[in-house]
């Protein structure tokens, strides 16, 4: 746990050790530990929001009605809420961030906040509501563009790595394997919903290494696979010049999928201390998951994840037989609160799980979790469709730019963009997740200062400002 | 005049399909593609099918698996190389000249040109001195299948502002059948026989007889009116005693069999499928609909009383429904949205989109009545009074789609006013509204631009009128056989149309 050692001396040299934490103005953008690794992205999506009386925490040093955080060391277990309870454990791995608003969405046309979610939650941007698609449920825009992993992984992924993998799916009522990635034009990406398929991809062949004499034919022609991809992109090369601009552009990210998909298959991960491919088994699916997702990021096939949770079903959090979606997310009384609040509980199980499989991981003098920032962020604010003040946690030391251990609070006090469907009714919000996007990019070692949406209106006309890293990480 | 030609990737069901027919009907057991995106229904998107890599991953692992199949399997091997193995080099050379000539223009669905014959010549050669002749034969087919000429419908055009005869059998085929195109129909291209309204019309009425045209225009409806929604939708465990795995898969299989029996083996009409009372049930079917025992799929007529069209199967009913009870809403803004091809704004900020249900301690309340208190403010009426004008119409039918008088004790009640349609006006019961619905101008324009924008992969845009119009206008004209539609389309001067 050197990283945490190291934390905790730097609190100690600023005098703030285990003493409340009024951070705006201090800049930790520096990198501490892990020259000889790379950082990693990984974020994890859930269905609904929380319920704020169920997840909240009012801790002393916390100022009221402004921005602040305080360590979370010193805090007793039972002064953790029902929601983050599961979480203290990993308390020092972690920082909880309160009241951040899913700003693009804010300012966008109104619509069910669900298919709104999808289309904004990771692209930060417009969506399309040309042609939405038409359900029982209301109007569910399309995305227009890449969500944030995929900008990510377009950028630091290198030849013969996956560029990216997105592991789960489900959770959106019915409509299929997806989550909230999004490719370039905006379609979503489909989920591997298989931690047995998962693991055959980032392992084609086993991982265990070829034998070294005397190949048989099946073995020759196993090894040959990469020449056919080599053909088949040289197809495309062919037909790409006799195509319009937008249709060859399609068949260029495609040729360069299958390009990379050759140069994964030449090149099996050799076995490291750290990288031991073994398929995962026992314990439930995102469980399975979330310890490929180490593996991967272990044996350096990718360097960025999404997974997203499935909707839990009523037995899973102890709830009566039900529709979770309509009976309890959207249950506006005090039982289906409690009911939600157990749901997540349960994510919150499942994010200790995750982070204690990331932190398992010797790397570079630490663990992997120190050279990786898992973001957990929910469809919604609150199941009543919020979309402004959620509960967003940030794991892990991003190769030394996040500072972990904090509860950190961000004052409702900004002018809001919007006064529909689940915007708070025109009350003041918090900033928007597009500055965490930003913090991910430069923990990622990307210069870029914004993601999506740099600036929007307030009703009250003033400039919302959407650039630049989130404060107090 | 046509709008936009987008370069479309094949979907899931047309590559699995197009792979079945390349390898002569060979059963595979190779991995599946991930799920296509859905856009307005449709699956077959041309903005949405893109290629990300889990998709090229499976796509690389079905070619291979399929491949390997394929030449081990003597009957398929045979057709796919006309030539034995352990025959001489220059034996083989000819072999595999032949290979690409037959198998190579069949995935390729159009000869090959001389470049891409050579590449695959010298690959072939290669690959067969390092392992064998047959390795590198099952390599090129593995191959074959992942160049974009077997994964796109690659429309370069003839030049002359037409699409090529190969690249219009592939766009008839794919229309009609969810596949490549037969050997007739390669012929037919072959020798310029795809030229004029009478020979496209022909081949047009000769597929829509094969086979493969019955699940094309099962797998049209299945995405058009949402077959597959039932299997996601949970019903209260106990409520409903029959509601199980055997009797939800059934009530899936009944729509897929009504819509081939009514659409290909009957008059090919919207008035009957919203009106017919034909139906194909099992064991557990019969028991859910009322009706006499049967032993295997059985064909029978439902009960004259109770059930006509697909708006009165359960797949429908089912699907559109709540755990506890039907749901008018679902119900009603599906036939809005549907089959009238109207828009509805997302409901206010203040709805409570939950189940309504009856107050702890009170008496006995009718599901209508629950939504008429839930649906009653003014605010809400500018939607609901078209919603549930159609909704209620199916209160005769419980949350897993079985017949009822009495809800909850009370009479049911399943009256309803259409309005801002061509048919409004009241009504009493779902079958008179299909019987209306089925009289709708409004619904056989929606039909007919639902089978245009599958037709054309896209949204229809404002260039596509010429073309929208000769669709109506043939929907109207053959009664509303939706044969005669795809006639229609498949002859017009703007389905051969090519890249400008």
């Amino acid at each position: 746990m050197k990283q945490a050692a190291t934390r905790r001396r730097f609190l100690q040299a600023l005098g703030l050790g285990g003493a409340a934490l009024m951070l705006p103005s201090l800049q930790f953008r520096q990198r501490a530990l892990a020259a000889d690794a790379p950082t990693r992205l990984l974020i994890m999506t859930t269905q609904h929001g929380v319920p704020r009386e169920h997840w909240k925490m009012d801790l002393a040093g916390l100022p009221a009605g402004a921005d602040g955080a305080v360590p979370l060391a010193g805090i007793a277990k039972n002064e953790f809420s029902l929601v983050l309870d599961p979480l203290y454990e990993v308390r020092n791995r972690l920082t909880v961030v309160e009241g951040l608003a899913m700003m693009s969405a804010m300012l966008d046309e109104p619509g069910n906040n669900h298919g709104v979610s999808w289309a904004h939650l990771l692209t930060s941007s417009l969506a399309d509501y040309e042609d939405p698609i038409h359900t029982g449920g209301g109007i569910h825009p399309f995305a227009r563009t890449m969500s944030l992993d995929q900008y990510i992984a377009g950028k630091v992924s290198t030849p013969g790595m996956i560029s990216s993998l997105e592991l789960g799916g489900g959770g959106r009522f019915g409509s299929g394997p997806v989550g909230f990635a999004t490719a370039p034009d905006g379609a979503w990406l489909p989920y591997e919903t298989s931690p047995k398929r998962a693991f055959d991809r980032l392992f084609p062949t086993g991982g265990a290494p070829s034998e070294p004499s005397m190949p048989s034919r099946r073995a020759l022609i196993a090894a040959r696979r990469t020449s056919v991809l080599d053909l088949a992109a040289g197809e495309y090369e062919r037909v790409i010049p006799k195509l319009g601009a937008e249709d060859s552009r399609k068949l260029e990210m495609h040729r360069d999928q299958i390009r990379s998909l050759e140069q994964r298959l030449g090149t099996a991960p050799a076995a490291t201390a750290s990288c031991q491919p073994m398929a995962p088994s026992g314990g439930d699916v995102m469980d399975q998951f979330f310890r490929l997702s180490a593996l991967a990021f272990a044996c350096n096939l990718t360097r960025v994840i999404t997974i997203n949770v499935d909707q839990l079903e009523p037995g899973d959090f102890g709830a009566p037989p039900g529709d979770v979606h309509q009976d309890y997310a959207h249950g506006e009384n005090p039982e289906a609160y409690m009911h939600m609040a157990n749901y997540y509980r349960v994510h919150t199980q499942q994010f200790a799980q995750l982070i204690g499989h990331l932190d398992a991981v010797p790397e570079a003098g630490g663990t992997l979790l120190d050279n990786t920032m898992v973001i957990w962020i929910t469809e919604l604010a609150t199941g009543p469709h919020d979309m402004a003040d959620g509960m967003t946690l940030v794991a892990g030391g991003g190769g030394g730019m996040l500072h972990p251990g904090r509860y950190v609070r961000f004052a409702q006090n900004r002018p809001s963009p919007c006064s529909s469907y689940g915007c708070l009714n025109g009350a003041k919000i918090g900033p928007g997740q597009s500055h965490l996007f930003v913090s991910a990019m430069q923990a990622m070692g990307m210069p870029d200062t914004s993601f999506g949406m740099t600036s929007g209106k307030a009703l009250d006309g003033s400039n919302i400002d959407m650039t630049g890293p989130l404060a107090m990480l | 005049m046509l709008g936009q030609i987008p370069l479309r990737r094949l979907s899931r069901v047309e590559h699995q399909n197009t792979v079945q027919d390349l390898l002569y009907g060979l059963v595979l057991a190779t991995p599946e593609l991930p799920k296509d995106p859905v856009e307005a229904g449709f699956e077959n998107s041309a903005r949405l099918l893109s290629a990300p890599p889990l998709w090229v991953e499976q796509s690389e692992l079905i070619a291979s698996q399929a491949a390997e199949a394929a030449l081990a399997d003597p009957a398929t091997r045979a057709r796919i190389l006309p030539c034995k193995s352990g025959s001489t080099p220059a034996e083989q050379t000819v072999c595999a000249d032949a290979f690409l000539s037959g198998f190579g223009a069949r995935a390729f669905r159009r000869p090959l040109t001389a470049d891409e014959r050579q590449s695959y010549l010298a690959f072939i050669a290669e690959v067969g001195a390092e392992i064998d002749f047959e390795a590198a034969i099952e390599l090129a087919v593995a191959a074959l299948m992942q160049a974009p000429q077997f994964t796109y419908r690659l429309e370069l055009g003839a030049g002359d502002g037409r699409v090529t005869a190969y690249e219009l059998a592939s766009r008839l085929s794919y229309l009609l059948w969810q596949s490549m195109p037969d050997e007739m129909l390669m012929a037919a291209a072959a020798a310029d026989q795809l030229a004029t309204p009478a020979q496209l019309g022909a081949q047009a009425r000769r597929m829509l007889r094969d086979p493969r045209a019955r699940q094309a225009m099962v797998d049209f409806h299945r995405q058009w009116l949402d077959f597959d929604r039932v299997l996601e939708e949970p019903k209260e465990p106990g409520a409903f005693p029959d509601w199980g795995p055997e009797l939800r898969t059934a009530i899936r299989e009944e729509v897929d069999r009504f819509v081939a029996g009514v659409m290909l083996d009957g008059d090919g009409t919207l008035t009957s499928l919203l009106t017919s009372r034909k139906s194909w049930v099992d064991a557990e079917l019969a028991a859910h609909y009322g009706l006499p025992p049967v032993s295997g799929w059985t064909e029978v007529e439902l009960p004259a009383s109770e059930r006509s069209g697909i708006l009165t199967r359960s797949d429908f009913l089912a699907g559109h429904a709540h755990e506890t009870n039907g749901s008018p809403v679902l119900r009603g803004v599906f036939v809005i949205d549907r089959l009238l091809c109207a828009g509805l704004a997302a409901p206010p900020p203040s709805a409570d989109t939950s189940t309504p249900e009856r107050a702890p301690g009170s008496g006995p309340i009718t599901n209508r009545a629950l939504f008429e208190q839930r649906t009653a403010p003014a605010q809400c009426q500018g939607c609901h009074v078209q919603i549930n004008g159609i909704g209620f119409g199916f209160e005769h039918f419980d949350a897993a789609g079985a017949f009822r008088t009495l809800d909850d004790t009370l009479p049911v009640d399943a009256t309803g006013t259409i309005v801002g349609t061509d048919v409004d006006g009241p009504y009493d019961g779902a079958i008179a509204l299909s019987e209306r619905l089925a009289h709708s101008r409004t619904v056989r324009d929606c039909a007919a631009s639902h089978w245009l924008r599958y037709t054309l992969g896209r949204r229809i845009e404002t260039a596509d009128a010429c073309l929208q119009g000769r669709a109506e206008r043939a929907l109207a004209a053959g009664g509303g056989d939706v044969r005669e539609l795809l006639i229609e389309i498949a002859t017009s001067p703007e389905f051969a149309r090519g890249p400008r």
